[in-house]
């Protein structure tokens, strides 16, 4: 039977001769390189209030706005045009690394850790009301990607390291297009693998994914190095089923088996439960809650509160919940397998409902204060002299009408829902044929249980404090 | 070639750095009052004198109220004139935290002036 083949956008006329270009990268990192030094320059010279300054308007609306978008309809395009990578690059051209990165830190552990770091961050220092802030940030990012990688060969930020990279591999997991082979029938008769080596001047993958092996859109930055070393023209942008790689336990090149990986497990699970967390730290009732427990623990400092709600969200209450529909899906499905293999595979049905709370979060912001940036250009332009400008009009915000934003956030929430449960059901069927409604119930209930308490959190009135304890 | 796209970089991390900012020196003063300072509709006043502490008459008047987060959604209140120099109007407050204002002032002559003021912290209404 012959298998039918994707859809392939390197082949589509405009937009596969653009990136079948080998400098195609580079032109998409440049305007994004200069956006980041224009969002460096406001924050650390500009108003000081966030919806004045575009050090807090590009990166909390738009930037996350654009990234979810993508990640919904192509796949990981914030990494394909990372600015980061464009300084780090031109320094490769100088020095060459010579070391490796140590061997006990190739998994995903310190970026779990600067994950949660950074979710923590963003509550406690409220990032999304402070420029000057978030344009160190910036730098600190550029930093960190330059000194990294100006040491270690490969790309080990952007694999090991970098929490936005880690934010959009797991996303991408539900994306419809991804980088794979056209043909393995020409991979099997390669002998050079350029995929991977390099060929020439041209870098193989850095985050080591040899193409025939490849699976999925986990650790692929869409950097389109495979495509243009393979000598023949083999690598595409491939349509795909949206979310099936999840169900997939077999080896995957450059990461293994995804399912016996617990530290991939942790960054989906603090994805999942951090989506909740998030969107929690703009709503009434958390004000509330942090009276509550500054009383509880008799401090007025706001960071032993915040800690405390990390452990228990994206600690204690996954493993409870986690734990408890593993134990039950086991015991219901008569699964012989201990709990913790149970819930380090079906974790990853969650990740659907985990994008759908992301994109609602994100395009709530991005909807509500599209046009915000034009103002803060407008006033900008008049400190320069450009009088043409106009007046700022400050009263421009929204690309869409307030009314239309509840049915699209619970649509969102409802569909990335919808994708985990049918995820799970897949799963279950693979474990258990005959049972597989015994062990998909609990995981099915878990998936209910998260999106009540999405849809709860998006009903509750919201709240802008700088200050959780203010 | 990437020497001279190096160089070009470091130029611009340093134009970054380096350019200041202008500050603006405002030509009208103004105190802005607002009750119940709630959530729901408030009353809005505002006060503006000239820097010789004349007041502003005949002005127009705009009120933009926002949040310090990027975003919201800006409420938006036109004042009218209650008294010499005195404008008050309507606003309305849509959720709890941290707002300034934006007053927007066109006076006779034309001359638009753009005046920066926080307000009280906004409460949970009864």
């Amino acid at each position: 039977m012959n298998k039918a083949v994707a859809f392939d956008l390197l082949k589509t006329p405009l937009l596969g001769r653009f990136w079948r270009w080998r400098h195609a990268r580079t032109v998409m990192q440049v305007p994004l390189f200069l956006v980041a030094l224009v969002i460096v320059w406001d924050g650390l010279t500009g108003s000081p209030l966030a919806p004045r300054n575009l050090a807090t308007i590009l990166p909390w609306l738009h930037y996350r706005g654009f990234v979810v978008l993508a990640l919904l309809v192509f796949g990981n395009a914030f990494c394909m045009a990372c600015p980061f990578m464009l300084p780090r690059n031109l320094v490769r051209r100088f020095v060459q690394p010579t070391r490796h990165w140590p061997a006990r830190l190739r998994n995903k552990w310190v970026a779990v850790t600067l994950f949660v770091l950074f979710l923590f961050i963003y509550e406690r220092y409220d990032l999304w009301s402070t420029p000057w802030w978030t344009a160190w940030l910036v730098v600190a990012y550029f930093a960190a990607a330059l000194l990294l990688d100006a040491v270690f060969d490969g790309a080990p930020f952007c694999k090991y390291v970098c929490p936005l990279g880690q934010f959009n591999f797991v996303s991408s997991l539900v994306s419809p297009f991804e980088v794979r082979v056209r043909s393995h029938t020409v991979c099997a008769d390669c002998t050079t693998h350029d995929c991977l080596r390099g060929r020439g001047t041209q870098r193989g993958c850095e985050l080591w994914l040899f193409q025939p092996r490849k699976v999925g859109n986990f650790d692929c930055t869409f950097c389109l190095d495979c495509v243009h070393a393979c000598p023949h023209d083999n690598v595409g942008i491939l349509a795909r089923v949206p979310a099936a790689e999840l169900w997939f336990g077999g080896a995957r090149s450059g990461i293994g088996r995804i399912f016996r990986r617990a530290d991939i497990a942790a960054l989906v699970t603090i994805f999942v439960f951090g989506a909740l967390l998030n969107a929690f730290g703009m709503v009434s009732p958390v004000y509330v809650l942090e009276a509550w427990l500054a009383d509880v623990l008799n401090v007025q400092n706001e960071t032993p509160v915040l800690a405390l709600m990390f452990v228990v969200v994206l600690l204690l209450e996954p493993l409870f919940l986690l734990g408890a529909a593993a134990w039950l899906a086991r015991r219901l499905g008569n699964l012989a397998e201990p709990t913790v293999r149970v819930a380090l595979r079906y974790v990853y049905a969650l990740v659907p409902f985990g994008v759908g709370m992301w994109a609602a979060h994100y395009a709530f912001h991005f909807l509500t204060g599209f046009w915000t940036f034009v103002p803060v250009v407008q006033s900008i332009a008049l400190e320069f002299g450009l009088t043409w400008v106009g007046r700022p009009r400050w009263d421009l915000a929204a690309l869409l009408p307030p009314v239309w934003l509840d049915p699209l956030e619970w649509g969102l929430i409802g569909l990335g829902a919808f994708g985990s449960l049918l995820v799970v059901a897949e799963l279950a069927r693979r474990d258990a044929p005959r049972r597989w409604l015994w062990v998909a119930l609990p995981w099915m209930g878990l998936v209910l249980l998260l999106t009540l308490v999405a849809f709860w959190l998006m009903g509750q009135p919201m709240e802008m404090r700088g200050t959780l304890l203010g | 070639m990437p020497k001279r796209m190096f160089l070009a970089i470091l130029f611009l991390l340093g134009l970054t750095v380096a350019c200041a900012r202008r500050e603006n020196s405002a030509s009208v003063l103004a105190n802005l009052s607002i009750m119940p300072g709630t959530v729901g509709t408030n009353d809005v006043r505002v006060q503006l004198s000239h820097v010789d502490n004349t007041p502003v008459v005949g002005a127009q008047v705009k009120v933009i109220g926002n949040m310090n987060h990027a975003g919201m959604e800006p409420s938006i209140a036109s004042l009218t004139e209650t008294a010499p120099g005195v404008y008050e109007g309507v606003i309305e407050l849509t959720m709890p935290g941290e707002w300034f204002a934006i007053v927007e002032v066109t006076l006779e002559s034309g001359e638009t002036v753009e005046l920066e003021l926080p307000l009280p912290e906004v409460k949970r209404g009864e």
